[in-house]
């Protein structure tokens, strides 16, 4: 302690950031204190030859200290000395990045580091030169993805020692692509590179940075590791027209939920397939390349075939099982956990049930899609025989799953009667739930006969729930018994290829909401002797991303009540969906801005509230995001026609006019009509002449979008809200307009109650289409309340003082406004009341309403010519575009 | 006064029956409009069998047929007529429309928005109470023979933002809609048309309505019937499956090399 105490005054007396620095390096080292005397010593050395060094060695110290590793805090000596001969000044930022790399615990590559750079400043070189060096290294060497670091740095090695200058040259290679080489092919690599440059220094530069096309080449060429990111647009668009839902490809990194380890190759939350980052299993890449779109076609079988769409109950049914044989605490489960909570051994019941399903894939992707199978099959074959686990189970999955023959031995043939049960049972009904009838039915005996190693424990297996009637397979004589009574086994999971297992659980973490509502309805019907299956409501509400409509409910029951010729009409009038289904949470943006007042209609006075209503006016805090690409990318085609289209509606500068009694030049067409009249005798036209006339176009429209909290619902058959349909259109009328050549500026409004209105801006009139305002779009989101009149006030405000001869203010939004005391018929008229207003003021003022139905008081809203309803919003991308077109020709 | 028997009625009659399947009620739909004589208007996707369906009409209600495919140079002359020379004389010569009218046929003005607007004004008077063409060149007003019909066809996907049909000629006309028919129906039409065994035709369509989910990925519109139907018809004359698909169904659909992956990758997966 007086140690610290002194060498903490001692430093501070020499300088006092030293000082905090020693005082901070000595907290650090609390979890170490055996290396507190070390510290003290060096810092003590470091501290005498200046305070400067001194306070770079109390803070890069301890990182290096914590580790205990007495070979890198010798290396972290001798490089610091080495550093040091070059002056003190080349010591900060290369130590930082060391410090950063030991604190993320990758002490390998920080050897490797230290002797990088213990080499790079033992050579000869200028001042600026390890100034430049001191500040590359850091920087190159952080974009190096930390599992790799090592041999990369170690490549890096190699390049300096041939030359220091090569290092720059290497940094930029890497991040002209050899970062996607392996460790193999990376130091193929370089040393090709090097080897060009002992011959031909200028060509072996252009080489290693990736400047020269055969170096471009051979990096291509060498390049096996497939990366999902490269890959990412093919998968999902191969999803989205396979099983057309709306269900995307993403990195394995970011799964919320847990998975084994080592983690699986493929795993699926009903709206994702995760996949690994990268695959580089073969030598070839575009063997690498398919396995990536062999376990996408794979797992996305499961949603194509409906695994996850079991249903306990008709499970049950078909297992001829009355009631749940077990009361099941089911919070929390999905109805395949439970089911294989119904057996003693659920692992077991879950690997059955799993081959069954896959053997049940297996059938259904022969039979529909032969072409998969062909491509899938030998490479699961191939996976299994390397993973075999040669226990009867694995045997079984091998038959069933994957199709491959079974040993010839009296488990062989065994497993060939569970396989043609299989076949049958599949061939009969191909259902998910036809997988828990065969695990019904051969629970039992796999517990006696497949599974392995029973140990000697004196409990009998737990007994298995009554069934009426079904198929009972018979073991041969020789596994009679075997391991019966013996009880308690070791079960040994299977091992599937690819670590497939299946994760019921994750989809229905997703979904549990669903979940909660479907059963909640079904019970509320069945209360009422209304018989519907809970997955069926789930499936209905998963399609329509939530929403549940009664229409679409009645068509349900209806067709189920059909199958059981009981067919009429359901009456269900009595059930209220929105109770069930729940509030969705919003959140808020705080307040800020500058505050306009504005007066408003009040229709029971008959007269204006002057002052009533306070905006507060504000730019939307921007956030960093791929949203405006990726719509872009998602409505491409649409956005090349809509260029075209807009590039059309772009004044051309000089318009033909025909028919013309004078004008430029003669109309060869009327021309020849002038003489064959002439001919036949009849009166000739005169008007023969075609006219140029320059044509411009002098529009301003102002966008007013309604961010209210409606615009969070989701969207039927699609995972996107309103709010994000909306934004899309907005990409897409940027897009648009920037082509045309309209000013155009774009605004959100929403708040609470006549003091909270808020006006957000997303664009001006006189901003360009930067990042700036494409982050701006990226951020909205659904906000409060709609009061419109006060918005559309201050709108007119905006586009008052703009001088174009058409000016046009574009209201979107999806409903009637609806605020605090603004409701109904009130909120109409003050809104009515602000559109005329503005069009006393020459603004033309058009509204597009989506998913509303059409109704006679949006007419009295903005006049009955005045506004489109558009009463499904994902037409509104596409629509939003014609309706400003056909507005503005 | 029955109308006299125009001479080349005869060579704008259809002899053989067409194939076409019905995917709803068209045909009695179509019937009942050309019983009261109303004009009327076929929307619907390209391929889905518009052209097909006026064709299998004309042979059912034995009347001659005129098509005029549509297009942006044609102007109301080449609808109505124009006069000629001849050994230094003038002729008057009838265009299709005028034709169609003087003979009583179906005249059918297949992607009509493709017209130039004043020519769509021309069929106006034909499309209302007053059944009459104006021909203003011989200061003729013609009547309508009582047999006449007019039928306009338009896909409301195609070019939509660039053309539209104008309220007035929109609603002059009763509308038959056209879809891709479901995928039975389909199946049905491509083995008939195609001559190939139905199993085949079946994934056939099965590809094509995969492709029709992706159709706003960049595709202006999803793979057609027709363009199945070529598909089969290749696969008739040996061609391999994957190529025939490819041949005819993924290449003219798109360029984009990114989205012919796709269909490469699924009709790999279907066959």
């Amino acid at each position: 302690m007086d140690t610290i105490e002194e060498d903490t005054i001692w430093s501070y007396s020499l300088e006092p950031s030293f000082g905090e620095a020693v005082a901070l390096g000595y907290d650090r080292l609390t979890t170490a204190p055996d290396t507190m005397s070390c510290y003290h010593a060096l810092i003590r050395k470091a501290g005498q030859t200046g305070p400067t060094l001194g306070k770079l060695m109390a803070v890069f110290l301890p990182p290096v200290l914590v580790c205990k590793n007495n070979r890198l805090l010798k290396l972290f000596e001798h490089t610091v000395e080495i550093m040091l001969k070059k002056g003190t000044y080349t010591l900060a930022a290369p130590l930082e990045f060391l410090s950063i790399m030991l604190d993320g615990g990758d002490i390998k590559s920080a050897l490797v580091y230290l002797r990088l750079l213990s080499e790079i400043f033992s050579q000869d070189f200028s001042y600026n030169q390890s100034l430049r060096l001191c500040y590359m290294l850091p920087k190159a060497l952080g974009q190096f993805p930390p599992e790799k670091r090592t041999w990369q740095i170690r490549q890096l090695r190699r390049v300096v020692r041939e030359d220091i200058r090569l290092a720059e040259l290497f940094s930029d290679g890497m991040k002209n692509g050899l970062c996607l080489l392996s460790q193999k092919e990376l130091s193929r690599f370089i040393t090709m590179g090097l080897t060009k440059f002992r011959l031909n220094p200028d060509s072996g530069k252009k080489f290693l940075s990736l400047e020269s096309k055969l170096g471009k080449d051979t990096c291509a060429e060498m390049q096996s590791t497939v990366f999902l990111s490269q890959i990412q647009q093919a998968l999902n668009r191969y999803l989205r027209a396979r099983i057309g839902i709306q269900i995307a490809v993403r990195s394995l990194a970011l799964i919320k939920h847990e998975v084994t380890a080592p983690p699986p190759m493929v795993v699926s939350d009903g709206k994702f397939i995760y996949l690994p980052d990268e695959i580089s299993i073969f030598s070839q890449k575009y063997e690498n390349m398919e396995i990536y779109k062999c376990l996408t076609k794979l797992e996305s079988a499961y949603y194509e075939f409906h695994t996850f769409d079991f249903d306990l109950e008709k499970a049950l049914e078909r297992a001829g099982i009355l009631s749940e044989p077990f009361e099941i605490d089911s919070q929390n489960l999905s109805d395949m956990e439970r089911f294989f909570g119904f057996f003693p051994i659920k692992k077991l019941a879950c690997d059955l049930f799993t081959i069954f399903e896959h053997g049940r894939i297996r059938v259904l992707l022969y039979r529909n899609y032969p072409g998969i199978i062909r491509q899938i099959l030998p490479l699961l074959q191939r996976e299994a025989v390397r993973i075999c686990q040669n226990t009867p189970l694995f045997h079984l999955y091998a038959r069933i799953a994957l199709d491959m023959r079974p040993p010839q031995t009296d488990i062989g043939k065994f497993i060939e009667e569970y396989a043609a049960l299989f076949e049958r049972k599949i061939g009969e009904d191909d259902s998910v739930e036809t997988c828990a009838e065969l695990v019904f039915e051969t629970y039992h005996h796999a517990f006696v006969n497949l599974i392995s190693e029973p140990s000697n424990s004196p409990n009998p297996p737990p007994p298995f729930p009554e069934r009426e009637g079904g198929d009972v397979i018979t073991a041969p004589l020789s596994f009679q018994g075997r391991g019966r009574g013996r009880g308690a086994l070791i079960y040994i999971p299977l091992n599937i290829p690819f670590g497939r297992i299946l994760r019921p659980d994750i989809p229905y973490q997703t979904f549990r909401e669903f979940e909660r509502i479907a059963e909640t309805l079904k019970n509320r019907l069945k209360e009422k002797g209304i018989h519907v299956y809970k997955s069926d409501i789930k499936k209905l509400m998963i399609r329509n991303s939530g929403r549940l409509s009664a229409d679409e409910l009645k068509e349900l029951i209806f067709r189920n009540a059909k199958d059981t010729e009981n067919a009429s009409e359901p009456d269900l009038s009595w059930l209220v969906l929105s109770d069930i289904q729940s509030e969705i949470a919003m959140d808020d943006l705080p307040v800020s801005g500058t505050v306009f007042w504005y007066r408003e209609w009040d229709s029971n006075l008959n007269d204006y509230l002057h002052q009533h209503v306070r905006v507060s006016d504000r730019f939307v805090d921007g956030i960093e995001s791929d949203f405006y690409p990726s719509a872009l990318q998602r409505h491409q085609g649409l956005v090349r026609k809509i260029r075209y289209a807009f590039e059309l509606l772009k004044p051309q500068g000089l318009v033909i006019l025909r028919n013309w009694t004078e004008g430029d030049e003669f109309d060869y067409r009327a021309l020849l009509d002038f003489v064959m009249d002439k001919k036949a005798k009849l009166m000739p036209s005169d008007r023969l002449y075609i006219k140029r006339i320059k044509q411009d176009r002098d529009v301003a429209v102002l966008l007013l979008v309604d961010m209210s909290r409606s615009t969070a619902n989701a969207v039927p058959g699609n995972d996107a809200s309103v709010m994000d349909i909306e934004k899309q259109a907005l990409v897409l009328f940027c897009e648009a307009l920037d082509v045309v050549g309209d000013a155009f500026c774009i605004a959100g409004f929403s708040g609470t109650g006549r003091l909270g209105l808020d006006y957000f801006r997303i664009k001006n009139f006189d901003e360009a289409m930067d990042n700036t305002v494409r982050n701006r779009i990226s951020a909205m989101s659904p906000q409060r309340s709609t009061r419109m009149g006060g918005a559309i006030r201050h709108a007119v405000t905006q586009l008052r003082h703009h001088p174009a001869k058409v000016r046009l203010l574009l209201v979107l939004g999806d409903g009637f406004p609806n605020d605090a005391d603004y409701k109904e018929q009130y909120a109409i008229d003050d809104t009515h009341k602000a559109i005329c207003e503005a069009r006393s003021e020459n603004i033309h003022v058009k509204a597009i309403t989506v998913n509303l139905d059409e109704s006679p008081m949006l007419d009295e809203l903005y006049g009955s010519v005045h506004h489109h309803v558009i009463s499904d919003v994902r037409e509104l991308p596409d629509k939003l575009l014609r309706i400003y077109r056909a507005l503005t020709r | 006064m029955p109308a006299p028997i125009h001479p080349d009625i005869i060579s704008h009659l259809i002899e053989t029956e067409p194939y076409y399947l019905e995917t709803g009620n068209e045909i009695s739909l179509f019937k009942a409009a050309y019983h009261s004589r109303l004009p009327v208007m076929l929307k619907g996707p390209t391929g889905c069998g518009k052209t097909r369906f006026v064709e299998y009409m004309a042979y059912l209600l034995k009347v001659p047929l005129i098509t005029v495919s549509c297009h942006e140079d044609l102007f109301a002359s080449d609808l109505i007529g124009r006069f000629l020379l001849k050994n230094d004389e003038t002729v008057w010569s009838d265009g299709p429309l005028t034709r169609a009218v003087r003979m009583g046929a179906i005249c059918y003005l297949d992607e009509v928005v493709e017209a130039r607007k004043d020519t769509t004004v021309v069929i106006h008077p034909l499309t209302d109470n007053r059944r009459t063409l104006v021909i203003e060149k011989k200061g003729e007003v013609l009547p309508a023979h009582p047999d006449f019909l007019l039928i306009v066809s338009y896909n409301p996907g195609y070019q939509s933002v660039l053309k539209d049909l104008k309220q007035s000629t929109r609603q002059r006309f009763v509308s038959i809609q056209f879809n891709y028919p479901d995928i039975e129906k389909e199946s049905q039409i491509v083995a008939a048309e195609g001559n190939i065994d139905i199993e085949l035709s079946v994934k056939l369509v099965n590809l094509a309505h995969k492709i029709r989910n992706i159709r706003e990925q960049g595709l202006t519109e999803g793979a057609s019937t027709r363009l199945l139907i070529y598909a089969a018809q290749l696969i008739q004359q040996n061609i391999p499956v994957t190529e025939a698909c490819k041949t005819a169904i993924c290449l003219p659909l798109t360029d984009d090399e990114n989205l012919q992956e796709t269909m490469n990758d699924l009709i790999a997966d279907i066959f």
